[in-house]
């Protein structure tokens, strides 16, 4: 085993291409809010100016072939321009972050899309030209995708869309009708769960989509409701053909979405970070780590990160070698570890600093405010999925559950 | 980056497998739990005739030459069947200690013998002020003629009982720093003023108290040399302690799919109970642990294996220990609330598994002990 991601001489050349490129197109100064109900529209901006940019030399999706708007990169090459980025810490590395490419939208068009699909959506959104919103939770729904109503009813040449979304969105654009919305509906009311439903890429400038900013305490990103009133979608949209495929492309999508592709590169974690500041900051004359009590709980947060570490990094390996059948919890494993250590981690960090940990004033926050973003992430586990949610789809995937619940075909 | 097995390491890993099942059935465990000496001899002998005791040591002492990723391919076999007897205690641990801290001609003494399996050798370290660190050594060794006499007690002694040597660490010397002033000792288990008495209870191996009455011990059996043997120690539990969680990997593994059996077959309320979603958490959070130290000590072995950094080294083990133990406790918990009645009764493996998790949590540093390493290692 080797446990080494190993950088070629060519590699690192690469690296001090990357490390020129973000020194000269990353403004030094660039501080990106821990909130992102925060984030202003000159931030914005910055950052969509830099996503051009990057889609302009294939690093949005850098390893993706090059014709069709990737970077036509190795993993090795991936892992420099993540390293590189994360590098920078926040302001720069979170602007240039939220512009990579996510498997979520690519995976699903490209093996399920029509060709003109692919050529117009991969071209705009590996450009960096758009950004792409998962359209999927609904108001009653949750995450029981079955049970969707959002409806597309096929008139002629196009669907027509009627339905409500909510907590939609990832990175804003300027303006929200420049984003492609993946819109799963329900194409055949009636038919049985798994085969009824219909998942589009569609324009959110489409006529009849409306959205509305929701006020959230803010952790991940900003949140949106999306309606749709009689949007008449040209079928080109439509992912996976008339045959009420969506089940199969939304597997897809929540694979992702569920940590199935693991990750290469891991940033520092925030259990180090905290090591630093404890090590480094004083009480009563004495580094806050000198207590044997706040290193106990400083070391078991770093545990779980390595833990964290290391699905992410078998997840990957497995992920890439084909060995995922025998194995198919682990994308799950690792996204279900991170939601219930989040409320334990926000408990600890309150252990170890006391009230500071929830204050984000400039003068007395801690970590440039990440700990009180921490606070708020510890009530933020739903996102793609519950734990709950999660823990079912590892069950099924270890093959405990009943054979109707499958989930799929 | 690779984290696959290799072609070789796979075959070992089947070739154990298969030969373990056959020889080692959970009735031969449960056997030798009741039994004195705590292990099958003609297990013992099968598998040293097989090469793999002295696994991991070097061919010039007939040793295997394996890598210790090689070794806890190995030990993971082992500890899926709870393989019984000193196969870690002798060639692994008290064979690292030799290893890194014996002279050569304690090396070529000791060594070939515990390889063959003709000699087995224990560790006697903890004592009634129970700990894993230098200032838990106080069991006294005096200088007298051109020796030494060690007087005082070692609890928990693994393996004792069928040893044919311990090795012994003992003060020397009182120093500011405790990890000064410990000296290890090759003691024959019949050295005279030495006894042996098992402690019984809920536990996973035997274990020994033993009693030093004026043991006289002579110079030549030091391994190194005086007061050097903390550091001894190190270097050997940095290789040692991955390769027992390997082995408790292995229980973990082997926990966890009983239990995915069991709840595939048992029934209750007219269904399987594995349908039962609060009966999936307790296999979801198995296998959460069981990856866990899965990795942790994979990672460890592969930095010692590429001898990165010794700092490095000593991270990921203390990490791969602490969760290691933690793990293996978690998942036979677990099993317990699934299998309910069936898990505690002695016709059914689990309780094996369950006290050998409680036995190894401890073993070489539970997790609260490790953590307090790491703390260190951070500078805090």
């Amino acid at each position: 085993m080797d446990f080494d991601v190993h950088f070629t001489k060519e590699s690192e050349e690469f690296r001090k291409e990357v490390r020129a490129w973000l020194k000269e197109n990353v403004p030094a100064d660039l501080e990106w809010p821990v909130d992102p109900y925060d984030v202003t529209p000159e931030l914005i901006k910055v950052r969509d100016d830099l996503r051009r940019k990057l889609g302009a030399k294939g690093w949005l999706a850098p390893d993706f072939p090059k014709e069709l708007g990737g970077g036509g990169l190795t993993e090795e090459h991936v892992a420099v321009l993540h390293e590189e980025t994360m590098r920078m810490g926040r302001g720069g590395g979170a602007a240039v972050l939220g512009g990579f490419a996510s498997d979520l939208f690519v995976g699903p068009v490209l093996r399920y899309g029509p060709e003109e699909l692919k050529r117009e959506f991969l071209r705009s959104y590996l450009r960096g030209e758009k950004s792409a919103w998962l359209n999927e939770t609904e108001p009653d729904h949750g995450t029981d995708n079955a049970a969707m109503e959002t409806t597309a009813i096929l008139d002629g040449d196009e669907y027509v869309v009627n339905g409500e979304k909510i907590y939609i969105g990832r990175e804003d654009p300027l303006d929200w009708r420049d984003t492609w919305l993946f819109t799963p509906t329900v194409t055949k009311p009636g038919a049985p769960r798994h085969e009824n439903l219909g998942v589009f890429m569609m324009p959110a400038s489409l006529p009849g989509i409306s959205c509305e900013v929701i006020p959230l305490i803010g952790a991940e990103a900003r949140k949106n409701r999306i309606f749709m009133k009689n949007v008449r979608v040209p079928t080109r949209y439509l992912i996976g053909g008339p045959e009420a495929r969506g089940w199969d492309v939304l597997q897809l999508s929540l694979r992702a979405e569920h940590g199935g592709g693991g990750a290469l590169v891991h940033r520092e974690p925030l259990s180090s970070r905290l090591i630093r500041y404890c090590k480094e900051t004083k009480r009563n004359n004495r580094p806050i780590s000198d207590d044997p009590f706040i290193q106990d709980i400083l070391v078991k947060l770093w545990i779980e990160d390595q833990k964290s570490r290391l699905y992410g990094l078998s997840t990957y390996w497995m992920g890439k070698t084909g060995k995922f059948a025998g194995v198919a919890y682990k994308g799950v494993q690792n996204a279900l570890h991170g939601k219930v250590e989040a409320p334990k981690v926000a408990k600890s960090i309150l252990d170890i600093l006391g009230p500071v940990a929830v204050t984000s004033d400039p003068e007395l926050r801690v970590l440039a405010g990440e700990v009180e973003r921490a606070e708020r992430m510890g009530c933020v586990t739903h996102i793609a999925g519950t734990p709950e949610t999660l823990k079912i789809l590892a069950g099924r995937a270890i093959g405990m559950t009943r054979p109707y619940e499958k989930g799929g075909k | 980056m690779n984290l696959s097995l290799t072609p070789e390491q796979e075959k070992l890993q089947k070739e154990a497998r298969e030969f373990l099942a056959k020889e080692c059935p959970w009735t031969l465990v449960k056997e030798a739990d009741t039994s004195k000496s705590g292990f099958s001899k003609e297990l013992w002998n099968k598998v040293a005739a097989k090469g793999w005791l002295g696994f991991p040591l070097p061919k010039k002492y007939g040793g295997g030459g394996a890598s210790l990723t090689d070794t806890a391919v190995l030990y993971e076999e082992m500890g899926r069947v709870l393989l019984p007897g000193p196969y870690f205690s002798s060639t692994v641990l008290c064979g690292q200690i030799v290893l890194e801290g014996g002279t050569e001609e304690q090396k070529e003494e000791l060594i070939p013998a515990m390889a063959k399996g003709k000699k087995i050798l224990a560790l006697a370290f903890t004592e009634p002020d129970y700990g894993w660190g230098a200032e838990c050594i106080h069991l006294s060794a005096a200088p007298n003629n051109g020796g030494f006499i060690l007087n005082g007690k070692k609890h928990f002694v693994h393996d004792a009982q069928i040893a044919d040597q311990i090795i012994c660490v003992a003060r020397t010397k009182e120093t500011v720093n405790p990890e000064e002033g410990i000296t290890l000792f090759l003691v024959d288990m019949k050295s005279p003023g030495l006894s042996c008495r098992d402690l019984p209870g809920f536990v996973g191996e035997k274990q020994n108290e033993l009693t030093f009455d004026a043991v006289k011990v002579p110079f030549s059996r030091i391994i190194g040399d005086t007061n050097i043997g903390w550091s001894i120690l190190n270097k050997a539990f940095t290789k040692a302690i991955p390769v027992l969680c390997a082995f408790m990997v292995g229980g973990c593994q082997h926990v966890f799919e009983m239990t995915v059996d069991y709840s595939r077959t048992r029934k209750a309320f007219g269904q399987n109970i594995g349908f039962f979603q609060w009966v999936q958490t307790y296999v979801i959070n198995q296998t959460n642990d069981l990856e866990a130290a899965r990795w942790t000590m994979y990672e460890a072995v592969f930095k010692i294996d590429a001898e990165k950094p010794e700092n490095e080294q000593a991270i990921a083990v203390s990490l791969a220990k602490a969760v290691a133990s933690d793990a293996y406790y978690e998942v036979c918990s677990n099993a317990h609330e699934v299998h309910a009645g069936r898990g505690i009764q002695l016709e059914f493996p689990l309780y094996l598994y369950t006290q050998k998790a409680r036995t190894l949590y401890t073993y070489l540093g539970d997790p609260s002990h490790h953590r307090g390493h790491l703390a260190r290692l951070f500078g805090m």
